[in-house]
């Protein structure tokens, strides 16, 4: 099993990477063989991510994220389902290059550092424990997503807003279908973050024996959520699209992820990732 | 090359005529059929004919041993007969290409390289619309039958392996291009066109290619605003210019193309509207000289504003693009070309080697009978198998190098006509069949 995985671990990279070079061409050439190829390969990438990270997790009996390579590996994972998902509802391939140059990136840091299989964390034994930190990151990750849709957003309507042809103008897709794409993602992102969260409360009740903490970490992390899904979900029922949406989306994951990342990494309270 | 197969072409287009001239000669369908039938019924020599005849240009392919001057006799003569038009014009001299020039000039002409708005992708649909009448009609035209299958596939390769085709290169296209940067589906979408002239016409037409139905027409006279709606069947709506304001709550595209004396559409207006629309992101085209809408309502985040020297700019570059896709697009020509003529050659080098050999055993029987009652039996068979064996020999480089031709890519096939002359194989009957 152990010689399967570091294959798997080899492997995975170069699946993300060759899907890469596909999704460059895409974007460079408009082609559409090449923007199939790449999504296919990511389908094939993904496939044997999830093989991989579900029989590391049955075969050693833990929740694959006990060090930091096994976390960049989940993000990766989390990042290229979301992205599929994403690009094979809007029928729209030519922002592949700027997600799996970072699907490809946090994999190929996973696998470089891998250092060994297994753990000795209690904790991550258990599967609530494991659902709550997925859909965390799951959330978190679409929500970057979302970020990153709205800034090409922006980015694209500069463009044509100062009659400027450039490369972003030439290869991004058309403005409402990136909004499409980031109002996807932060639908996601808000859902499962929710969830998430909401697990991460049922755990602390069932090993503390109360639903809410005083822990600021866990506090911050509640607030920032539900600022970030409130201001939202009032922004799309005002009615508020295109530039401001765009605006909101980018300026509040920022936001959430100063508070929720930030945070976690000064403040010293029970609640650790690693 | 057999000139049985001589591939010709007798042409005019915008290179070589006026407009004047070019309307004057344009064949439709079914002059086009017409024209078929006549050549197919002359005296001449002609094996096929294919018209192909756009607003640009009309064309006439033929496959004839006929000489180009006859051939252009007979379509002066055809032009006054079927359609009393004189084409004898000093200051018109018609494109005449034969064998090579013509096939590649087909297969440039497929792939939009001839046309006169550069890489212009209607001219494919002409040519197939041209194949699909010689396919019709009841002649077999196997040649052109090929040539064209290979400039419809050229046509189509360049349209999917270069970017030779794509761009807007016209005012109302660029506009329509633009649209489609900001919105992905245009079923749903408002367009207000201020203005119902022919250039809001064509605005409108080129969004209801892509799928837009709901149009509101704003203009001064109500018989034009109402003429332009009729033409949407129900689904534009006509308002005087006085309702814009209004009209900008509901749109998501507006197209001017009006006289006014003042701006139609005011900075205050926009600011209006946008508060109205909740700042969803709105196109506006002004493509009217002098501009009908507020230079200032570029100022508004939301409002993506765009004049007539903005689609001057994006067409230049949308060409100038086209330009730098021209060596990718003729060496796709140059690929297919190739593929016809390997094809064509062989045609025309398995006939010469049949030719040749029959010819050259022809003489040699006609040499041996002159010692048939000369010899005995056995010495005469002898003879026979030595004179076989000799012309074996002597056709044997001949007949290698004809068939390297059919295979080879740099093969001009005027070297096959010269085999043909040489031996004077047009004049030679060969066996009874």
């Amino acid at each position: 099993m152990t010689i399967f995985l570091q294959a798997v671990n080899v492997l995975l990279p170069l699946l993300y990477g060759l899907s890469l070079i596909f999704y460059v061409s895409h974007f460079n050439t408009k082609k559409p063989r090449y923007g199939k190829w790449a999504s296919s390969i990511l389908l094939i990438g993904i496939i044997t991510d999830v093989i991989y990270i579900v029989g590391k997790g049955l075969y050693f009996q833990y929740f694959p994220i006990s060090n930091t390579s096994e976390s960049f590996s989940m993000l990766a994972l989390n990042i290229a389902v979301l992205y599929y998902i994403i690009e094979r509802t809007n029928k729209e391939g030519a922002t592949g290059l700027f997600f799996l140059s970072i699907i490809f990136l946090f994999q190929l840091i996973a696998s470089m550092f891998i250092n060994g299989f297994g753990t000795s964390n209690e904790l991550l034994s258990n599967p609530m424990f494991g659902f709550h930190v997925t859909l965390t990151l799951l959330g978190i990750s679409a929500l970057a997503i979302a970020a990153l849709y709205a800034l090409m957003y922006l980015m694209l309507a500069k463009e044509i807003k100062r009659h400027h042809f450039g490369v972003i103008y030439d290869r991004l897709p058309a403005l409402e279908t990136v909004e499409k794409m980031g109002m996807f993602a932060t639908g996601f992102g808000i859902i499962f973050l929710g969830i998430g969260v909401f697990l991460g409360h049922l755990w602390a009740y069932k090993i503390l024996g109360y639903f809410f903490t005083t822990d600021p970490k866990i506090v911050i992390t509640d607030i920032a959520w539900m600022i970030y899904a409130l201001g939202w979900i009032v922004s799309w029922k005002l009615g508020l699209r295109g530039l401001r949406m765009s605006l909101i989306t980018f300026w509040g994951f920022l936001v959430l992820f100063i508070s929720i990342v930030v945070f976690s990494m000064f403040l010293q309270t029970f609640h650790r990732f690693s | 090359m057999n000139s049985e197969h001589t591939i010709i072409i007798i042409g005019f287009s915008h290179k070589n005529a006026s407009v004047e001239f070019r309307d004057r000669i344009s064949v439709n369908e079914e002059m086009a059929s017409r024209f078929i039938d006549a050549a197919m019924g002359a005296d001449l020599s002609i094996r096929e004919i294919a018209v192909l005849s756009t607003c640009n240009r009309t064309e006439f392919y033929f496959v004839s041993p006929v000489a180009l001057t006859e051939l252009r006799l007979w379509l002066e003569a055809q032009y006054r007969s079927l359609m009393n038009v004189d084409i004898t014009d000093p200051d018109v001299q018609p494109l005449m290409l034969q064998n090579e020039a013509a096939v590649e000039h087909l297969l440039s002409v497929a792939g939009g390289l001839e046309s006169m708005m550069l890489g212009e992708r209607q001219i494919l649909s002409q040519v197939k619309s041209s194949y699909d009448l010689i396919l019709s009609k009841e002649y077999s035209f196997p040649i052109l039958n090929r040539l064209f299958q290979s400039a419809i596939r050229a046509g189509k390769a360049i349209h999917t392996r270069t970017n030779l085709c794509r761009g807007a290169v016209s005012v109302s296209q660029a506009a329509v291009e633009l649209a489609r940067k900001i919105f992905k589906s245009f079923q749903n979408r408002n367009i207000l066109l201020v203005g119902a002239g022919e250039t809001s016409k064509l605005v409108a037409e080129h969004f209801r290619e892509i799928g837009s139905h709901q149009f509101i027409i704003a203009n001064r006279g109500e018989a034009r605003r109402k003429q332009l709606a009729e033409r949407f069947n129900g689904r534009a709506r006509a308002i005087p210019l006085e309702e814009i304001p209004s009209a900008l709550l509901e749109a998501d595209i507006v197209v001017t193309a009006a006289k006014a004396p003042d701006y139609l559409i005011t900075y205050d207006d926009m600011m209006q509207a946008m508060k109205g629309r909740k700042y969803r992101v709105l196109l506006l085209i002004d493509i009217s000289t002098p501009r009908v809408i507020d230079p200032r309502v570029t100022d508004i985040s939301e409002a993506f504003l765009y004049n007539i020297d903005h689609l001057k700019n994006v067409i230049a570059d949308n060409l100038e693009k086209r330009r730098e896709e021209i060596p990718a697009a003729k060496s796709i020509v140059a690929e297919v070309r190739e593929e016809f003529l390997v094809w064509l050659r062989s045609l025309e080098v398995v006939p010469t080697i049949s030719k040749l050999t029959e010819y050259f055993d022809a003489i040699r029987v006609q040499e041996l009978k002159k010692y048939a009652h000369k010899t005995t039996e056995k010495e005469y068979s002898h003879m026979e198998q030595l004179s076989k064996s000799i012309i074996r020999k002597l056709l044997h480089y001949p007949i290698i190098s004809l068939r390297g031709m059919s295979n080879g890519h740099n093969l001009d096939l005027s070297k096959i006509e010269v085999v043909w002359e040489f031996f004077r194989l047009h004049e030679f009957k060969g066996k009874e069949k």
